[in-house]
């Protein structure tokens, strides 16, 4: 049985009451192990089945949909729900246990119902898109194993079984990025993204096991309360534990400059980005940063400035390059970049509330986006916007659903992006990053920017694909329509000020486990600052509107703008036109191509770099040290001439002496070193 | 004459009996029968498990001849961990003996013996034992290695095997004297009293004799400098005595080297500590980026298991810095064994089933080996994801206990290590990934190779089966290879 929860509450000196939870927390484990199970299931017999197995991944899910509602209801209100589990496994030796179990509080009953709601409409909407792929019974068993390992991190109740949840995640992202495997290009994006992933990861298992040898625990729990105290034993290497534990969040995250696996993974099917971009794999290192949050706003306050600086130039410079991309979802792929910037920055600044809000909505309009972009694939069979346009037509619930999407990502009032990038805001503002606070309002701008200009460009227009497009059947649009509803409402929860009678506020939720020391939420809107930020994003879509929109393609005709509100605006101020279009080119050309250039060329050209620089390496070590220059050619050849007198030549060819006077040369540097040097 | 505990050497004696059985029934069986004498070998290394979990369940520990041998927890630890590990070899050995014109009978007593020496290694508590004991493991090897008598290769793999090992063990004596000479002991017990009671744990001359030793122990564990013999041998030998050197041999070595490091010179950690750690990271980097060079599967593994080799040195490194870290490092030491034993024999049991279908070890050749075999598929994909430390397969606890026993001493030089040590990972990684992507994630041949085998499958697939589950079962309950490594770490006074 876990760690007792009052040690926690008592840590923060605050008076929260909650209840356990009843069976829905005693039974909580049910959501983690039901997805796994259910991998092995349709990896065993899933061939045999109806659907293929996609039956068996669509059950647990809706199980798990309807288990974790439930335990959000409870959540809501004056008592939150507050249970721990854990198993002990093992003892690993130094006092430090092995721990397996769940844990249920706001911050995890939140990634519960969030993995739950978005994993449902996608697995729903992927059964459609699917249909005529390959293997479908294996996708189905890799999205449960994805789903599962990202609930088996989410509710893990320590840092190891976090791993193990992360690798997993790693894992099933590998699989599924590299689906269509027979294109070189789709299994090089695989690999780049486990090997990005599996750089960060060396950050976060040192990290973790530094905590664990200094702290004698692994508990989320031991941590947070070490914080508090200012424990003594933690305070030296906190803040070097910090950034290791950061670096493996910037690679799941995909925070500047490890976020160069991101865009390229969306060489998986639409459905795997939908879920990978929405609920699992990139919020798990935003997850872990609101986790260990004590652990910086405490102890390791000076890793913070660096997560800030990180945090930053994601958001801004990412959406920059969502600007110059063609590729539909590579335009959402730098969004989802951009907005994990958001997150990254707000939670490193110490708006908890706000990252994890942002991390609730976003979940949902960004699931949607995808999945519109895919239906638009689906229909019109390039990923390619120069292959779309006029889709309106065509395709009514896809490009209604879409705007919706376009529009609560661009942060336009009353939708859920603008609560949550309001909230950002108002807490970088409250913190006193106020510089970061008017990049972010730009990034605002940015991103409105690109999202007209994709919605134009896909929707408006004449069509310049091939064939005629079709609307996609209802097993794919109505998952859409399910996520336009939380796209929409999802920011009710915690408008400043507002309390609704049964729901209570977001903040609540989270703050069940007290976490947010010195958390920040606006009792009030500032209107000053809300108004900026919609301005921002007003401005981004109508410049993007201008540039890209029908009236574009053959400017003199200024009579066919089709949106009548923005008509007479630009009839009475023309010139605001050219100056908005000076605007675009500047930001387009320039900013956005050097932008470009830098992270094709400078960072990718790194991480090549280093990779080829790791095989020059072994071809020298391997070539030079350890085989003395004698090449596999040579090798080769000299077992070509077979027969006894080969062998004795390269015997004679003194190989064999090399390799004694090596092992010689090998004990002289030892002692000398050891006996003289050290 | 001295009063002998037949219970304690009963292992011992059974291996022997086993042995001389198998001599000697060799001499009466007709060509075609030969196979009797594979299952009188796996008899007798099954029966020799009984007395060493009897004496482990009854928990008491023996000392016999002065205390030249003594069979405690950490000696049954490991004289457990070399009959499963003998077992695991007998069985993936049967059909590959069987399918050629092999000597079968000698190719058992060789084995036999070599799993004897080992044995009896285990409890060596002097250094006349602990000589005689490896020496035993490492002799009857010689032989074996060069087992596939028509192929040059084979000679070439037993001949440079020979040479090198010979020179070492010169070297290794050498040390072996001069540690006599300054101490006037040959127990372990002997040398660590007289260390400290005469006060020379700085002399130089001690730490040469140090050096000296490592270097033997260095060739056993195939670490660098002194790994060069190793992928040529491993590549020419029969694969199942690959499998048998990569894990019992290296084994020994490193139970010789834990026995003499912790129990004679606890001490002089100013000597064999920077030593240890140089050669760790040495041979991580150096077999690890070697490796991704690697087109052919038995190379691979070869330079797999000097990295291995490598991370396995880490813990001695940790336990010398830090201050009460040597029963932590030697725990970590023998969990890391215990887990890679298994593993490593998994991993060749699959590449000798897949290689005697496949016809061919070049890593090309096995492309798409998960659509037309996934069963075999699997199973590489677990053994080679396990030897890279992915959870929760059992090699990630390995590599944990590895990090956690540098880490423990928070100091520079066990940071770096771990640094070192994590960026090997990583490099290690991609090797073992691209192998398990060419099985599954590249396309088969136009031509499926056709499963010819014509011998028993039986023992090889049990061999997989067993490593598989072990793998699985301690990747998820890692308390289990706690429980060993607890109990050897016992061992230090």
């Amino acid at each position: 049985m876990g760690v007792s929860t009052d040690l926690y509450l008592a840590a923060e000196g605050a008076a929260v009451a909650a209840t356990t939870g009843g069976i829905f927390s005693e039974w909580a484990g049910l959501m983690l192990i039901g997805p796994m199970l259910a991998f092995v299931v349709i990896v065993m017999f899933g061939k045999r089945m109806r659907y293929q197995g996609a039956e068996v991944a669509i059950g647990v899910m809706a199980f798990n949909f309807v288990w974790s509602s439930v335990l959000l209801v409870l959540n809501m209100g004056e008592k939150g729900v507050l249970y721990e589990r854990s198993l002990e496994i093992a003892s690993v030796g130094g006092g430090l246990v092995f721990e397996l179990g769940w844990i249920v509080d706001g911050l995890s009953i939140m990634m519960y119902w969030v993995v739950a709601a978005v994993g449902l409409a996608v697995f729903v909407y992927a059964h459609g898109y699917m249909k005529e792929e390959v293997r479908v019974t294996f996708f189905f068993a890799a999205l449960s194993l994805f789903a599962g390992s990202m609930l088996v991190l989410v509710g893990s109740p320590n840092l190891v079984q976090l791993i193990i949840g992360w690798e997993g995640v790693g894992l099933a992202s590998y699989l599924l990025i590299g689906h269509n495997w027979e294109l070189k290009e789709n299994s090089s994006a695989a690999m780049k993204a486990f090997y990005t992933n599996k750089v960060a990861d060396v950050g976060l298992v040192i990290g973790v096991i530094i905590i664990g040898i200094v702290l004698g625990s692994f508990h989320f729990w031991d941590l947070a309360a070490a914080a508090a105290e200012h424990s003594a034993a933690l305070g030296p290497v906190a803040v070097t534990a910090g950034l290791l534990l950061f670096f493996g969040a910037m690679g799941k995250s995909a925070q500047f400059p490890l976020h160069i696996w991101l865009p390229d993974a969306m060489a998986g099917p639409t459905p795997v980005s939908a879920l990978m971009h929405a609920a699992t794999m990139v919020t798990a290192g935003i997850y872990l940063m609101a986790r260990t949050f004590p652990l910086y706003q405490e102890l390791a306050t000076a890793a913070r400035p660096w997560m800030i600086a990180a945090g930053t130039i994601t958001l801004f410079g990412m959406g920059l390059l969502a600007l110059v991309s063609d590729d539909i979802k590579r335009v959402l792929a730098y969004s989802t970049v951009s907005q994990l910037g958001y997150m990254m920055t707000a939670v490193a600044a110490g708006g908890y509330t706000a990252g994890l809000f942002h991390l609730f909505t976003h979940a949902f309009f960004k699931a949607l986006l995808f999945l519109g972009a895919g239906s638009v694939i689906h229909a019109v069979h390039s990923n390619n916007m120069s292959d779309m346009g006029g889709l309106r037509r065509h395709m009514p619930d896809t490009y209604r659903t879409f705007v919706i999407g376009a529009l609560a990502l661009a942060g336009v009032f009353p939708l859920s992006g603008f609560w949550s990038k309001d909230e950002i805001l108002a807490t970088l503002g409250y913190e006193g990053y106020t510089l970061v606070m008017w990049i972010a309002v730009a990034g605002a701008f940015v991103t409105a920017f690109y999202m007209a200009r994709a919605v134009a460009l896909t929707f408006f227009g004449e069509y310049r694909g091939h064939g005629e497009p079709h609307e996609s059947p209802p097993i794919m649009t109505r998952p859409l329509w399910a996520l336009a509803v939380p796209a929409v409402l999802a920011g009710v929860v915690n408008i400043p000020g507002l309390k609704l009678p049964w729901i209570g506020s977001f903040t609540s939720w989270l703050s069940v486990r007290s976490v947010p020391m010195g958390d920040h939420h606006a009792e009030a809107i500032d209107l000053g600052l809300a108004a900026a930020g919609l301005a921002a994003a007003v401005a981004g879509l109508w410049m993007g509107w201008v540039a890209f929109g029908p009236s574009a393609a053959d400017r003199p005709d200024r009579d066919r703008v089709e949106i009548p509100a923005l008509y007479p605006l630009l009839r009475q101020k023309y010139y605001l036109d050219h100056a908005a279009l000076g605007l675009v080119w500047v930001i387009r050309e320039p900013a956005a191509r050097a932008v470009n250039w830098v992270n094709d060329y400078v960072i990718d050209g790194v991480v090549n770099g280093v990779g080829a620089l790791c095989q020059k390496l072994a071809g020298l070590v391997y070539g030079g040290v350890d085989q003395l220059g004698i090449d596999g050619a040579v090798h080769g050849l000299s077992w070509g001439t077979s027969g006894m007198g080969g062998l004795i030549r390269r015997i004679q060819s003194g190989r064999v002496q090399q390799y004694a006077g090596l092992l010689v040369a090998g004990l002289l540097l030892l002692v000398v070193v050891v006996l003289f040097v050290l | 004459m001295p009063r002998i505990d037949w219970l304690a050497i009963a292992p011992e004696v059974v291996v022997a009996t086993a042995l001389l059985v198998v001599l000697a029934v060799d001499l009466f069986l007709p060509r075609e029968r030969k196979y009797y004498v594979a299952a009188l070998a796996v008899v007798g290394t099954t029966l020799a498990m009984v007395p060493v979990i009897l004496m482990a369940v009854s928990g008491d520990s023996y000392s016999m001849f002065d205390g030249s041998y003594v069979v405690d927890d950490f000696a049954l630890v490991l004289k457990g961990v070399f009959l499963v590990a003998g077992y695991l070899v007998l069985l993936i050995s049967v059909s590959y003996i069987e399918s050629d014109r092999y000597y079968q009978g000698e190719y058992y007593l060789l084995l036999l013996s070599s799993l004897l020496g080992s044995m009896v290694l285990t409890s060596a508590r002097d250094l006349v034992v602990l000589f005689v004991a490896l020496e035993l493991t490492t002799g009857p090897l010689f032989l074996l290695a060069g087992w596939r008598k028509g192929d040059l290769r084979s000679n070439e793999a037993s001949l440079k095997f020979f040479i090198i090992g010979v020179l070492s063990t010169g070297l290794m004596l050498y040390g072996m004297s001069l540690l006599f000479g300054l101490t006037g002991e040959l127990s372990f017990e002997g040398i660590r009293e007289a260390i400290s009671s005469a006060g020379i744990a700085s002399e130089p001359v001690l730490g040469l004799a140090v050096l000296l030793i490592l270097v033997g122990f260095g060739f056993k564990v195939s670490a660098v400098p002194f790994h060069f013999w190793a992928p040529d041998t491993y590549q020419g030998s029969p694969p199942p005595v690959t499998a048998y050197l990569s894990v019992s041999s290296k084994l020994a070595g490193f139970v010789a080297m834990l026995a003499v490091i912790y129990l004679a010179l606890p001490a002089v950690t100013d000597f064999w500590g920077p030593a240890l750690w140089m050669m760790a990271a040495v041979s991580m980097t150096v077999a690890n980026l070697s490796a991704l060079r690697q087109s052919h599967l038995i190379r691979l593994l070869a330079y797999s298991s000097v990295a291995q080799a490598g991370f396995m040195l880490v813990p001695f490194a940790g336990g010398a810095i830090a201050p009460d870290g040597l029963s932590e490092g030697l725990g970590a030491t023998v969990i890391y064994l215990v887990i890679y034993a298994v593993m490593n024999l998994g991993a060749f049991a699959v590449v000798i089933a897949g290689g005697r279908r496949i016809g061919s070890y070049e890593i090309a050749d096995w492309r798409g080996l998960g659509s037309y075999s996934p069963r075999q598929g699997v199973m590489l994909a677990v053994f080679f994801l396990s030897l890279a430390g992915l959870p929760p397969l059992a090699g990630w606890f390995a590599k944990f206990v590895m990090f956690r026993a540098v880490l423990i001493s928070t100091g520079p030089a066990g940071v770096w290590l771990a640094v070192i040590a994590a960026v090997n990972a990583v490099v290690a990684f991609y090797y073992y990934a691209r192998v398990v992507k060419s099985a599954w994630f590249d396309p088969a041949p136009d031509e499926i190779p056709e499963d010819t085998e014509t011998g028993p499958t039986g023992p090889l697939s049990l061999a997989m089966g067993l490593a598989l589950v072990v793998v699985l079962v301690v990747g998820v309950f890692p308390g289990l290879a706690t429980f060993f490594g607890d109990a050897a770490a016992a061992l230090v006074p």
